[in-house]
C-alpha cells in the first residue's frame, strides 16, 4: 500500500506545474542574488579599495573584535572611507563582489539562509496539501479510507523529498554561479558542509511539515502559503523579541535570552559553517522537535475528521 | 435466502445538534441496483459517506457481509462518486486517472483509455479536466470511480448535469456493469423517473431516516392505478368485492383497500358497497407514479401515508 500510495503521489506532484516552476524561481532568485554576491563590487560602492579592505582584514584577527580589528587598521594609517572618496578612487558597479573569491559552499550558506528557499518550499506544500481539500481527492481513493495515516505519511514523505530537492537544486545552483562568476569554483564539500547541509534540509522539513499543519487544519491553500510567507519573511521577529522581553521579567531569564533562537528560520539564518556544536545541536533539536509536533499534530486532526 | 453485500444496522451520524441520518437500516443484495430516494438534506450522501468510508458514523455500524474479509479491505472494493467529482482542474483527464490507478496498483495506461473509451470521454483526455463541461467532469467521476474494478458501487446523483442523451448512455452504463460485470451498484438521484427505469430496490429517506425499504416489484405495485376505497368496515366490505368478481385487491391497513382490476366498474362497487349498508368514507380511482408516491409518503403533499 506505501509504494501505491506513494508512486500516485509522486506522479501528481509530477504532474503540478508549480513543482517546476518554483525550482525555476529558485534559479532565477538565486542567479539575482548571487550575481550581487559575486559581480557586484560593494566595497567600491561605499568607496572602498581592494587593497583598502584586505588591509582592514589582515589586521584583522580572529582574537579580536571586528571594532578592534577596524580600529587597529585605521590606526596603523589606513584612510577613512571619506578621505577615499576624496581621492581619485573610481567607483565601479560591477568587478569583484564581496563573495568573489569564496567557494561554492560558503555562497550556498549565504543563499539557504537567506530564506527563499523556505518560501518557495511553503508555497509548495500549500499547494501540495492545499489541492487535497480544494479537490476533493480523498474521496477517490476509498482504499486508504481506512488508512489514512499511511497516506498522511506518504504526504509527509514528499514534502521532504521536495525540500531535499530543492536543497539540492540551491547547491547546483551556487555551483554553476560560481563557474559563471566567480573567481574559481572551489566546492569544499567537508564535514561541516555535509553537516550543515543536513541540519538545514531538517529544518527545512520542519517548516514545510508547519505549513502542512496549518493547511491541513485550514482545509485551505491561501492559509498554508500565508504561514509560510509570514514565517519566512520574519513578520513575527517583533512579537516573538516582545515576547523574549516580558519571559526575560517574568522569569528572570538571562537578558541574552530569545525565543527567536528557537525558531526554525533563526537557526535556518543564522547556522553557516563555522557554527559552534551547541548551535548545530540546538538548531538539530528545533529541527525534530517542530517536525514532530507538526506531524502528530496534522495526523491527530486527519485521523480525528471525516474526510468529506 | 437472499445474499446480501451490505447490511447497516442503525446507522447514525450526527453534526452537532443535527441529526443527518437516525438509525438507518438498509439491506443491499448483492447484485442489485439500490436506489436511495429523498429529498435535499434527507441524509442519502450521508449514509453514502459512511458506508463509502469517507465519514465515521456517530453510531450504528455497517458490515459488508458479502465481501468477508475487513472493512479496510472491503473499502478497496469499493468505486464511489459522491456529491461533485474529486477532479484536479489544472490535469488532464487521463492525469485524473492515473493519479488514481497508481494509488490502486494499476500501471497500464491501456486500463485508463478503456474507463475513458466506457463512459465516452475518449476524445478529451488530454484536455484539462477544469475545461471540462458539467456532463463531462460527471463522466469523468464515473470513470474514477470505476477504477480499481469495484464489486459494489456508490453514485450519489450521478446524472446531475447529464444531457439526455447523456442520462440514457449512463443509465445503459449502468445497466451493462450490473449485469455483465455482476457490479452491485448504490445510486441516487431526484430524476426519480430515471431511478425507476434502472433500481431493482429501493428506500426512501426522509429527514434522516428510512421511511421504507422495499423492491422494484412491490413498489410498482404501489404505484399502480388502483381504486381506493376508504371505509370502517373493511371485513365486510370484503366479501362484496369478491361478489362483483374482482380479483386483483389488497387490504393496505383497518381502513383502506385498494382494488387493482376492473377500475371501470367503479360506480357498480360503490353502489354495491352502498347497498350492502358498508359506510364509505371515500372512494376513487388513484394513479401515481414513483414521484407521486414519494411525495406522498415522505408528506410533502397530503397522501394517505401521514
Amino acid at each position: 500500500m506505501f509504494s501505491k500510495a506513494f508512486k500516485s503521489e509522486f506522479y501528481r506532484i509530477s504532474r503540478m506545474k508549480s513543482t517546476y516552476i518554483l525550482i525555476a524561481v529558485l534559479a532565477a532568485i538565486i542567479l539575482i542574488v548571487n550575481f550581487l554576491y559575486l559581480k557586484v563590487d560593494m566595497y567600491g560602492l561605499m568607496g572602498f579599495s581592494k587593497e583598502d579592505i584586505e588591509g582592514i582584514q589582515q589586521m584583522g584577527t580572529s582574537a579580536e573584535s571586528y571594532e578592534d580589528s577596524f580600529m587597529t587598521g585605521f590606526q596603523a594609517g589606513l584612510q577613512s572611507s571619506e578621505e577615499i572618496a576624496e581621492g581619485d578612487t573610481t567607483i565601479h558597479l560591477l568587478g569583484e563582489g564581496i563573495l568573489y573569491e569564496e567557494s561554492v559552499a560558503t555562497l550556498y550558506t549565504m543563499d539557504v539562509g537567506s530564506m527563499y528557499e523556505l518560501l518557495l518550499i511553503s508555497i509548495f506544500v500549500g499547494l501540495y496539501i492545499g489541492s487535497v481539500y480544494s479537490t476533493g481527492l480523498d474521496k477517490n481513493l476509498n482504499n486508504f479510507a481506512g488508512r489514512r495515516g499511511l497516506l498522511f505519511a506518504v504526504r509527509m514523505l514528499h514534502i521532504a523529498v521536495y525540500s531535499l530537492v530543492m536543497h539540492i537544486f540551491t547547491w547546483i545552483f551556487c555551483l554553476i554561479t560560481t563557474a559563471m562568476m566567480a573567481k574559481s569554483v572551489r566546492l569544499e564539500i567537508d564535514k561541516a558542509f555535509i553537516l550543515y547541509f543536513i541540519v538545514t534540509w531538517l529544518l527545512c522539513v520542519a517548516f514545510g511539515w508547519i505549513v502542512a499543519g496549518m493547511a491541513h487544519m485550514s482545509r485551505s491553500k491561501a492559509a498554508g502559503i500565508t504561514l509560510g510567507i509570514i514565517l519566512s519573511a520574519g513578520l513575527l521577529s517583533t512579537l516573538i523579541s516582545v515576547a523574549s522581553l516580558m519571559m526575560q521579567k517574568r522569569f528572570d531569564l538571562d537578558p541574552d535570552f530569545n525565543l527567536g533562537y528557537y525558531t526554525v528560520t533563526h537557526n535556518v539564518a543564522a547556522l553557516n559553517l563555522y557554527s559552534d556544536g551547541h548551535f548545530v545541536v540546538r538548531a538539530l533539536i528545533c529541527a525534530l522537535v517542530y517536525g514532530a509536533i507538526s506531524y502528530i499534530g496534522s495526523l491527530l486532526i486527519i485521523r480525528k475528521r471525516d474526510i468529506a | 435466502m437472499e445474499e446480501y453485500l451490505l447490511v447497516t444496522k442503525d446507522l447514525t451520524k450526527t453534526y452537532k445538534e443535527i441529526t443527518a441520518a437516525d438509525r438507518v437500516n438498509i439491506h443491499i443484495k448483492r447484485g442489485s441496483i439500490y436506489g436511495l430516494i429523498g429529498k435535499n438534506g434527507a441524509g442519502k450522501t450521508t449514509i453514502m459517506k459512511m458506508i463509502a468510508g469517507l465519514a465515521r458514523p456517530t453510531s450504528g455500524s455497517f458490515d459488508y457481509t458479502g465481501f468477508n474479509c475487513t472493512q479496510n479491505e472491503a473499502f478497496s472494493r469499493i468505486g464511489a462518486l459522491i456529491e461533485a467529482p474529486a477532479i484536479e482542474p489544472n490535469l488532464t483527464g487521463f492525469d485524473n486517472m492515473r493519479i488514481k490507478c497508481l494509488a490502486y496498483g494499476i500501471g497500464d495506461k491501456q486500463y485508463i483509455n478503456d474507463l475513458l473509451d466506457l463512459v465516452g470521454l475518449s476524445g478529451t483526455w488530454k484536455k484539462k479536466a477544469g475545461k471540462y463541461s458539467l456532463g463531462q467532469k460527471q463522466r469523468l467521476g464515473i470513470a474514477l470511480a470505476l477504477v480499481g474494478d469495484p464489486d459494489f458501487l456508490i453514485l450519489d446523483e450521478p446524472i446531475n448535469g447529464l444531457d439526455p442523451q447523456g442520462i440514457a448512455e449512463v443509465r445503459e452504463m449502468l445497466h451493462k456493469l450490473n449485469q455483465e460485470r455482476k457490479i452491485t451498484i448504490l445510486i441516487s438521484s431526484h430524476i426519480l423517473e430515471e431511478l425507476s427505469k434502472l433500481a431493482t430496490d429501493y428506500a426512501i429517506i426522509d429527514n434522516g431516516r428510512i421511511i421504507e425499504e422495499s423492491t422494484n416489484k412491490e413498489l410498482k405495485e404501489k404505484c399502480r392505478d388502483k381504486i381506493a376505497i376508504k371505509t370502517g368496515e373493511v371485513a365486510k366490505a370484503l366479501p362484496v368485492i369478491d361478489g362483483l368478481g374482482f380479483k386483483d385487491y389488497s387490504v393496505v391497513n383497518d381502513k383502506t383497500i385498494h382494488v387493482f382490476d376492473k377500475l371501470s366498474e367503479i360506480t357498480v362497487l360503490n353502489m354495491e358497497l352502498a347497498k350492502a349498508q358498508i359506510p364509505v368514507e371515500s372512494i376513487g380511482i388513484e394513479s401515481s407514479d414513483l414521484e407521486e408516491y414519494f411525495l406522498k409518503v415522505t408528506g410533502t403533499i397530503p397522501g394517505e401515508r401521514r
